[in-house]
């Protein structure tokens, strides 16, 4: 029984000539205790997807298409308060930017308390106690002197623990990271992705993690999807994805990923070209053109996104060149050759 | 932190009020006319006026009638009216509390009622409310303060009977004479100005809030939508308007002026303006005094205000 | 990286930027029906103060007692005052003091204000320092007391009045311009031309005083809105303008007493409007231009 089951998601922005497909027909599942990566670059949809889970797109500039079912329930259709009695509680998100993400006005223990008091979670007394509690889960040194501090006198880092605490506050079955380690440095990322990965397994919560950097993936991630211009090109294990990776766009993507076992002398490799303009997405594959392996076919027809036929696994993919048929799968006599 | 916040503010204040009185003090003697016509006979010879000079030191030079003015100032003693020959301080703190309590009550009634409004003009911009509001804000900046005096006057005094014209009390009435009564129209005709631009910077601030990352961290913990809109976003939006509480302190004491006069009310505006018509220099330097002490005192209220409602602040 | 934009129609007043080419500026504003309607009444009063000597029927100082206090008739269009004299032909005169001292004022106001913004902004240290000050002696001061007390002393022409009110005014501007070259001499553009051997004069003034001009134009319009009704405020107290001579607000003194205000609206119901009209549609005006000149705002 899947904990969060997209369905057909489409976002759109804006409307007439100036609409822009944000996201479009994304599919996937969720499990409980399950890690699924997020991948793509800007623009790939990638955040816009766990905003329109959590609802919180613009209402007025924005329309959501397709179903998002949580316990039984459409998340899109769903009153407001319904809606409110989720939000932080049952399906929780932290988000990109820390140093903006929190009243400055507020402690941060007082914006702990908030959500638990919001939702009903323990006494009064309690609330304080596990605020404190939470604080030293995520670790924050010297968590009760610190349930007193205002955001700005805590670092980049210790704010993004605190998101991670609020958002763990009400024990949440669903966990949304979005980029949550790209504002800070290396060494603090490592540390939150470690803590995340612990944390969701003692809580047992389920989580998409968002993020543009593939090398973060293998060290937080049980299922990787990757997305590229709104849609989805390529989903499996992530042990499978990252030792069999199939579609031209994850190769790219895998390989400008600088390497520490790399020749250092070698130019980093990358992706020539950009995405589409949102506004102006081409008919075919939307990779096309920056595609090595591009074929007639791919400028004119969107390929499906279908179980790869060469690997072993559950592994998706959408590429003409890896589809078996008539005027297709010029890509599997290369992937035969690469097993032999 | 606190204190040094307020001591640096003082310490600015002071020049402030100095200089203030310093540029009445030129204004008042560079007045054509001396004090000296209204206070002594014209029939009386040149001797009687020497006297009277003297014995109001207005013989000495400039800068030592402005130090002993000052001098005995800080002392209480504001020297006596040339009006009624009572104490100035007197006069002035007799009429003290009228004008605080018609500025004080002019200014809760604009920035509660703005605040008010301007919230729910952002939670729907462009719509009825909104639209509304910034029409009759146009308005409010338009009317001088003395027309729509005159005009509420004459519809619920002169033509529904409803309130009366003017003063501050009714005459043997009893507990505190009506004030309530008499108090709605002059602090009405003074509120509207403040009102509409309070309207104005709450609808400004709080459309720039609600755009910040943390309302929608705050929607995302599932929060009710009032929390969010007073605790999280009106919270923050505040404290652009504690700086305009300050700094519109000058122009509610100036309007209270008019109103005074207007109305009938008996404060200190209508004693400046009494003051000037019948050149009583004493009173009108001890008034430029209370005033200027009143802006400098007012805007350190909105200071020690403002730090308490922004954090970050607290700990420069 | 999502394209989500929510559209804030303003932030709290800002220094607008780059004006944007003329047309644009003109096409906002005719687009814009309060602004359209604040120009043309605007217009209107002031062609009709001009000319007010071949309109008016009357000569504005006449008295003529026998006919004080008339309701509107017999030639008076809008009755007469209690002096006898006509209210219509007072009240386009009473326009030119009220339009000269507004318009005075500001102008004034300006002289005074944008150099020593400027001076402050640019020099910093203790030159900022002293004008600052003096900026915050002025402007803790109610201008009514400040206005009252010198207007005692001033005598009571218009052209002292100008120079009263200017000279009051002048901090607003002076604040505006010093904030705006701040923030802009430390720009790029300010750098290249010193390297290039611009002088400072040169640099204020051809450089960083245009990118204020926007801001000192919408400032200048609001202020002669703010200006007639100070004057109007003080003609009222019977400081301003004093009688014979003409102004909306002194017009409206005669207002004080309540037999007038009750039995005899054709005295005061005409400057109350008028001056209310000018104000609004100057205010308008002023409006339409600030969202003309600042881009944010303009696809509003």
């Amino acid at each position: 029984m899947p904990t969060l089951d997209v369905e057909h998601l489409s976002v759109t922005f804006g409307s007439g000539s100036q609409a822009v497909k944000a996201v479009e027909d994304v599919s996937f599942v969720l499990h409980p205790g399950e890690t699924l990566a997020v991948v793509g670059e800007s623009g790939s949809g990638k955040s816009v997807t766990a905003l329109a889970i959590m609802r919180l797109l613009p209402q007025h500039s924005s329309s959501v298409g397709g179903a998002i079912v949580f316990d039984g329930k459409d998340l899109l259709r769903m009153r407001r308060g319904e809606l409110r009695e989720i939000r932080g509680n049952r399906i929780a998100m932290v988000y990109q930017d820390p140093m903006t993400a929190l009243n400055p006005a507020m402690t941060v223990g007082a914006q702990l308390v908030e959500t638990m008091r919001a939702h009903g979670v323990g006494t009064a007394r309690d609330r304080r106690a596990r605020a404190v509690e939470l604080l030293t889960q995520v670790g924050l040194p010297d968590a009760p002197a610190r349930v007193e501090a205002y955001p700005h006198q805590l670092s980049g880092g210790m704010r993004q623990r605190v998101m991670i605490a609020m958002a763990l506050a009400c024990g949440p079955d669903v966990i949304l990271a979005d980029e949550i380690t790209t504002a800070l440095d290396v060494t603090v990322q490592a540390q939150i992705l470690e803590l995340l990965a612990r944390l969701s397994r003692e809580h047992g919560a389920s989580v998409i993690f968002i993020t543009h950097n593939l090398a973060v993936v293998a060290r937080i991630g049980d299922y990787v999807q990757v997305m590229y211009a709104g849609q989805i090109v390529e989903r499996a294990a992530t042990v499978e994805l990252l030792g069999n990776p199939l579609v031209p766009y994850t190769l790219g993507l895998l390989a400008s990923t600088p390497r520490l076992d790399e020749d250092r002398s070698d130019r980093l490799s990358t992706i020539p070209g950009e995405p589409p303009n949102p506004r102006q997405r081409p008919a075919g594959c939307r990779f096309a053109s920056r595609c090595r392996s591009r074929h007639e076919l791919c400028d004119t027809e969107l390929p499906p996104l279908i179980q790869a036929p060469t690997a072993a696994e559950p592994h998706e993919v959408r590429c003409w060149g890896l589809m078996p048929g008539e005027g297709t799968g010029w890509l599997l006599d290369e992937e035969k050759e690469d097993a032999q | 932190m606190l204190w040094r916040q307020i001591l640096r503010r003082l310490a600015i204040g002071v020049p402030v009020v100095l200089g203030a009185t310093i540029l009445n003090f030129i204004l008042v003697n560079a007045a054509p006319g001396s004090p000296l016509n209204s206070l002594v006979d014209p029939e009386a010879g040149p001797a009687v006026r020497k006297q009277m000079a003297e014995r109001l030191g207005l013989d000495r030079p400039l800068p030592v009638q402005y130090g002993s003015w000052l001098w005995n100032a800080l002392h209480g003693n504001l020297g006596f009216s040339y009006e009624n020959n009572r104490p100035v301080l007197d006069n002035i703190l007799e009429r003290l509390p009228a004008t605080l309590l018609l500025a004080g009550t002019a200014m809760v009634l604009a920035y509660l009622v703005g605040i008010a409004i301007g919230v729910v003009a952002a939670l729907r911009p462009y719509g009825r409310i909104d639209a509304a509001s910034s029409v009759v804000g146009v308005l409010g900046i338009s009317i001088p303060s003395f027309i729509l005096g005159l005009l509420l006057i004459y519809v619920f005094a002169l033509k529904l009977h409803i309130l009366p014209a003017g003063g501050m009390q009714t005459l043997g009435a009893t507990g505190n004479g009506g004030l309530l009564q008499h108090l709605v129209l002059p602090v009405v005709s003074l509120a509207i100005f403040d009102l509409a631009i309070v309207t104005r910077y709450t609808r400004a601030s709080m459309l720039e809030v609600l755009t910040e990352d943390f309302i929608r961290t705050a929607n995302g913990k599932g929060l009710s939508a009032l929390r969010v809109v007073v605790r999280h976003a009106l919270r923050n939006a505040l404290t652009p308007l504690v700086t305009l509480a300050g700094l519109s302190l000058p122009s509610l004491f100036g309007g209270a002026v008019v109103v005074e006069v207007v109305f009938q009310w008996p404060g200190m505006g209508q004693l400046a303006v009494n003051s000037v018509l019948a050149r009583d220099y004493p009173t009108l330097l001890g008034l430029s005094l209370v005033f200027s002490v009143l802006v400098v005192v007012g805007n350190l209220i909105a200071d020690i205000c403002y730090t308490l409602l922004n954090p970050k602040v607290r700990d420069e | 990286m999502s394209s989500s934009t929510i559209e804030t129609a303003t932030s709290v007043p800002s220094a607008p930027r780059g004006t944007g080419s003329r047309s644009a500026v003109l096409r906002s504003i005719v687009r814009n029906p309060t602004a359209v309607f604040g120009a043309v009444v605007v217009l209107v009063i002031v062609l009709a103060t001009v000319f007010a000597g071949p309109i008016a029927p009357f000569s504005p100082e006449t008295i003529n007692l026998n006919l004080a206090h008339s309701a509107p008739g017999h030639g008076h269009l809008l009755g007469t005052d209690p002096q006898g004299r006509d209210v219509f032909s007072r009240l386009l005169f009473a326009g030119r003091a009220s339009l000269v001292i507004g318009i005075g004022a500001v102008l004034v106001s300006l002289v005074i204000g944008i150099p020593l913004g400027a001076l402050a902004g640019f020099f910093g240290g203790w030159l900022d320092a002293i004008i600052s000050r003096v900026t915050d002696v002025v402007l803790s001061f109610p201008i009514i007391v400040l206005a009252v007390v010198a207007g005692a002393v001033l005598g009571t022409g218009v052209w002292s009045l100008i120079l009263l009110l200017g000279c009051i005014l002048w901090t607003t501007i002076c604040r505006l311009v010093r904030s705006i070259v701040i923030t802009q001499r430390e720009a790029d553009y300010v750098m290249a031309a010193r390297s290039l051997g611009a002088s400072d004069l040169r640099i204020i003034v051809r450089h960083i005083l245009p990118s204020t001009f926007g801001v000192i134009i919408v400032n200048a319009v609001f202020g002669v809105a703010n200006v007639i009704l100070i004057e109007a405020s003080l003609s009222f107290l019977g400081l301003g303008v004093r009688p014979p001579t003409p102004s909306w607000g002194n017009m409206l003194t005669d207002a004080q007493s309540l037999g007038v205000l009750a039995s005899q609206p054709w005295i005061w119901v005409p400057p109350a409007a008028i001056i209310l009209l000018t104000i609004v549609s100057i205010n308008f005006l002023g409006d339409g231009l600030q969202k003309a000149l600042d881009p944010r705002l303009r696809n509003r």
